[in-house]
């Protein structure tokens, strides 16, 4: 990927210095992989401690960076190849974003990033570096007060088990950031990245209205 | 857009909200695969790419040899289905079982699996000269018939939280974070494994991100979480990756159905045929279907079960009626039709269920049953049609429960069962009740479930949990009030009985005059807390049934073959409603998972080598957003109705077969297999 258009698409500011090797580009990163898929019969991994860089490149070792997660910079070690969702759940213990099918097709694992809700499943943690990144955990307000939107489910009851719920809510709220006041079909569309398999879709959607016409 | 029907009310009056939703909302609610502990390995299968299939070779050492992997073993060679284990490997880190699992390289042969069910099942089989002198004598009294075969699918539960658990073994004891459906049923099958005694054993699972019945012993995963934990005395974590949930957690199995029905001239059932296959796994079981209780006459049925390679059913919501009564729906309507009957006209001829009677008028009114037009009448592109479906549930017994109930001196109560809140909002349903009961503020109230150290509670399955606690809770909640009101009158010299509780305050059943406030009240216990267990009598079991109706009305482009859904109407009776958000949450939920059966959703499995051509979210195609209709969910509460029943299966039964027979209604044409896919619509059109 062309690193300018990387930078307007996501309005993204110069990483800055951050660790051992300060800039990976997803190309070096994926002629890492490259490198240790090739030499199959050897293990991929590399034990803690290992190589953590090669010319500008990083990985497969572990890695030290950092992460901006609801405001907070929170210090990460690990191999490159994990997911923003890997980091979140199995580093951060955050597991409130939920891993789902992971592979981008039900949105359980969504999050903001700069203020666009993505699937951090489908981010590599290491591209999430020096961006805002937002969880679940994030949207309420430190004083404990629900967001618009959560405060919605809440009162629609637009949720069953709740394993959909966050990506949901993350999603909507994004989508109402981008489009605050939607009809019942943008809603739908604007939805359709996310799945609940339980079952309540028709209230989610009251409850994005519901949300939307009480921040008009 | 009606979301939420005024005209629904509930017996116990409140329209408060789920009582978890702020958890779930805040991501704060910590599901089984949410936990995360100290020193904690990972486990998982290895697991065959085919069905028949034979491993040739593998290179165990390279597995074995990365830093980090702990154990990589097999237990067998041969797999019946894709995806049938053949070993485990435990390691550090979820990733270094993907790279122990790569570095075996293996290598696999395969025979020829069975996949084609049709062809599998065979023709219809003979009957039994006895029966065959039976049929043909009702034939022969007959003025009409109707005569079909019918498909239905092989569906997966995905369940979002896929299957798994974190054992900690410690010893002498061990905790169990399970995602489960039942945490009793869940730890009896543990035991042997963890080598601990029952009483040595909990399993915790306070939120599940979905089960529908696939949830309800340990599997394979949990049972490997538990040696695993107890082989490294570290706890491990065995949770399924999403392609291993679709190929080896369950499924609902598919069905080939018969029918052969004869009316006689004023359209009434005189009995027919009916045969149905049932497209199940490895081991021939689990594939017959269930019906409602329409009049059938002289009915001739019979099953048989087909194995196909992959792997065994499990109970999905409401095991067998969907496909039963898609297919029983569709005959309705074709019988109707041969007899020149409205569809709703020949159910109230031969549908002798009183409350589903009124249902049907109900659903007419509310669908707008007057605007349908005779089946293929429309001629435009985009053609409507309305279609009708019915449900029942056998409300038949009680499970086995006890429920407590503990008041603090702060006025705070407690109350606790084993069971477990699978989404259906039993922790809401508890705090209802209880509070209702006992006249105390629901704020003071809270539900404490899922811990198989509470007093015993019924597994999520069968609907049972609603109508097996709600009389145990009610008789708690009798004994609690009875507790503290015997505490008031010896402190202030009264008797017992001749107090209540009202609006949150002990007073004078005479004239109502207060006595004292209930914290007050609550402080006479102590210091430590009043506990009471309800258990089962007879009189907090109440009557009541649930039966329910679904309208449908739809869009069929004649074109692209798309079936667009409309509109549901979905009325359900369920004994006593109670929470009403949540139970129209429920109804709802069946109708968006009913819709997904009849239009969407397949496991399709390669014919060549038996692996799923779809195990994911992406190709196996679930409901979204974009494909809702609007859905009127209808809490039908008949007279007489006095108990808590039944209402988690129920509400999908109906769903499919009013949608199939609202497309056959639109294009004049039937669909006899589901999913009711474009290129089936455009085949039935003959375009």
């Amino acid at each position: 990927m062309d690193k300018g258009s990387e930078t307007k698409a996501h309005g993204r500011r110069e990483p800055q210095e951050d660790g051992p090797a300060t800039s990976v580009s997803r190309r070096s990163f994926l002629r890492g992989v490259g490198l240790a898929a090739g030499a199959a019969a050897v293990p991929i991994h590399l034990p803690a401690g290992a190589a953590t860089g090669t010319e500008g490149g990083v990985g497969p070792g572990p890695f030290k960076y950092s992460l901006k997660i609801n405001g907070a910079t929170k210090a990460i070690e690990a191999e490159p190849r994990l997911t923003l969702l890997d980091v979140l759940r199995d580093r951060l213990d955050m597991t409130g974003t939920k891993r789902v099918c992971d592979r981008g097709a039900c949105g359980a694992c969504t999050v903001m990033v700069d203020g666009e809700s993505v699937c951090s499943c489908m981010l590599l943690a290491l591209d999430a570096r020096d961006r805002e990144i937002r969880t679940i955990e994030g949207l309420a307000r430190p004083d404990g007060t629900l967001d618009a939107v959560q405060e919605a489910f809440v009162e629609h009851d637009a949720l069953q088990c709740g394993f959909c719920t966050p990506g949901l809510i993350v999603r909507s709220r994004a989508f109402l950031n981008e489009n605050p006041h939607p009809t019942l079909e943008e809603i739908k569309q604007g939805l359709s990245g996310n799945i609940c398999r339980c079952g309540t879709y028709t209230h989610i959607f009251a409850a994005v209205l519901a949300a939307s016409q009480k921040e008009a | 857009m009606a979301t939420t029907t005024p005209r629904n009310r509930v017996a116990i009056e409140n329209d408060g909200n789920r009582v978890d939703a702020r958890a779930k909302v805040t991501g704060a609610a910590k599901y089984s695969y949410d936990v995360n502990l100290p020193n904690m390995v990972y486990g998982t299968f290895i697991r065959s790419p085919f069905a028949e299939a034979k491993l040739v070779s593998k290179n165990l050492e390279a597995a074995r040899g990365i830093p980090g992997v702990l154990a990589v073993e097999f237990t067998g060679e041969t797999a019946e289905y894709a995806g049938q284990d053949v070993g485990y490997v435990c390691a550090e880190t979820p990733q270094l079982i993907q790279d122990a699992i790569a570095a075996l390289q293996m290598k696999w042969e395969h025979g020829t699996p069975t996949t084609n069910f049709r062809r599998a099942a065979g023709r219809l089989p003979e009957l039994q000269a006895e029966e065959q002198a039976k049929l043909d004598a009702t034939l022969a009294k007959a003025a009409h018939t109707a005569e079909m075969y019918l498909e239905t699918q092989v569906q997966h539960h995905v369940s979002l939280e896929v299957h798994g658990c974190v054992a900690d073994y410690k010893g002498d004891h061990a905790v169990v974070y399970a995602s489960t459906q039942g945490t009793t049923s869940f730890r009896d099958g543990i035991t042997g494994d963890l080598g601990l005694d029952k009483s040595a054993v909990e399993v915790r699972c306070e939120f599940i991100g979905g089960g529908f019945g696939s949830k309800f012993g340990p599997g394979i995963e949990g049972k490997l979480a538990c040696t695993l934990s107890k082989r490294f005395n570290r706890p491990c974590k065995v949770f399924l990756d999403r392609k291993e949930e679709s190929i080896d957690s369950g499924m609902r199995p598919g069905s080939r159905q018969y029918y052969l029905l004869a009316m006689d001239e004023k359209g009434k059932i005189l009995g027919g045929r009916n045969h149905v296959w049932g497209q199940v796994g490895v081991r021939p079981r689990g594939g017959n279907v269930r019906v409602v209780g329409y009049d059938l006459g002289d009915l001739i049925r019979s099953h048989v079960d087909v194995s196909t390679s992959q792997c065994p059913p499990r109970p999905q919501r409401a095991p067998g009626w969907p496909q039963g009564m898609f297919a029983l729906d569709s005959i309705f309507d074709e019988a109707a039709k041969a007899c020149g009957l409205d569809p709703i006209q020949f159910r109230m001829i031969n549908d002798p269920n009183p409350v589903r009677r009124e249902q049907y008028e109900l659903a007419a009114r509310e669908i707008g049953w007057d605007r349908r037009k005779a089946d293929g009448a429309e001629t435009g592109v985009i053609r409507r049609g309305l279609g009708i479906g019915a449900a029942e549930w056998h409300n038949q017994g009680f499970a086995p429960a006890s429920v407590e109930i503990r008041v603090y001196p702060d006025g705070r109560v407690d109350v606790f069962s084993a069971t477990q809140d699978i989404g259906t909002a039993t922790k809401t349903l508890f705090v209802d009740l209880v509070a209702n009961h006992m006249k105390v503020p629901r704020e003071l109230v809270t539900a404490k479930l899922g811990s198989s150290s509470y007093p015993g509670g019924p597994a999520s399955g069968g609907s049972v949990v609603a109508r097996s606690v709600a009389p145990r809770a009610l008789h708690a909640a009798d004994l609690a009030t009875e507790g503290i009101l015997t505490l008031v009158a010896k402190e202030t010299g009264q008797s017992a009985e001749s107090l209540a509780v009202r609006d949150g305050a002990v007073v004078k059943k005479a004239d109502g005059a207060k006595v004292m406030g209930w914290a007050e009240a609550c402080k006479l216990i102590g210091s430590d807390h009043l506990s009471v267990t309800g258990t089962d009598v007879e009189k907090y079991r109440g009557e009541g049934n649930s039966e329910g109706v679904c309208a449908a009305e739809v869009e069929v482009d004649t074109e692209t073959g798309v079936v667009k859904v409309k509109k549901l109407v979905v009325i359900q009776a369920c004994g006593l409603p109670v929470s009403r958000k949540a139970s129209e949450s429920q109804i709802v939920g069946g109708a968006i998972q009913g819709l997904g059966f009849a239009l969407l959703e397949e496991k399709i499995l390669n014919e060549a080598n038996g692996a799923s051509v779809n195990p994911n979210m992406e190709w196996y195609k679930l409901p979204g957003p974009a494909d809702m209709p609007e859905i009127i969910p209808i809490l039908h509460h008949p007279e007489g109705y006095t108990g808590v029943r039944s209402l988690g299966e129920p509400p999908i039964i109906g769903v499919p077969g009013a949608i199939a027979n609202a497309v056959a209604n639109a294009i004049g044409a039937r669909v006899t297999s589901l999913p009711i896919t474009p290129a089936k619509v455009l085949a039935a059109l003959q375009v």
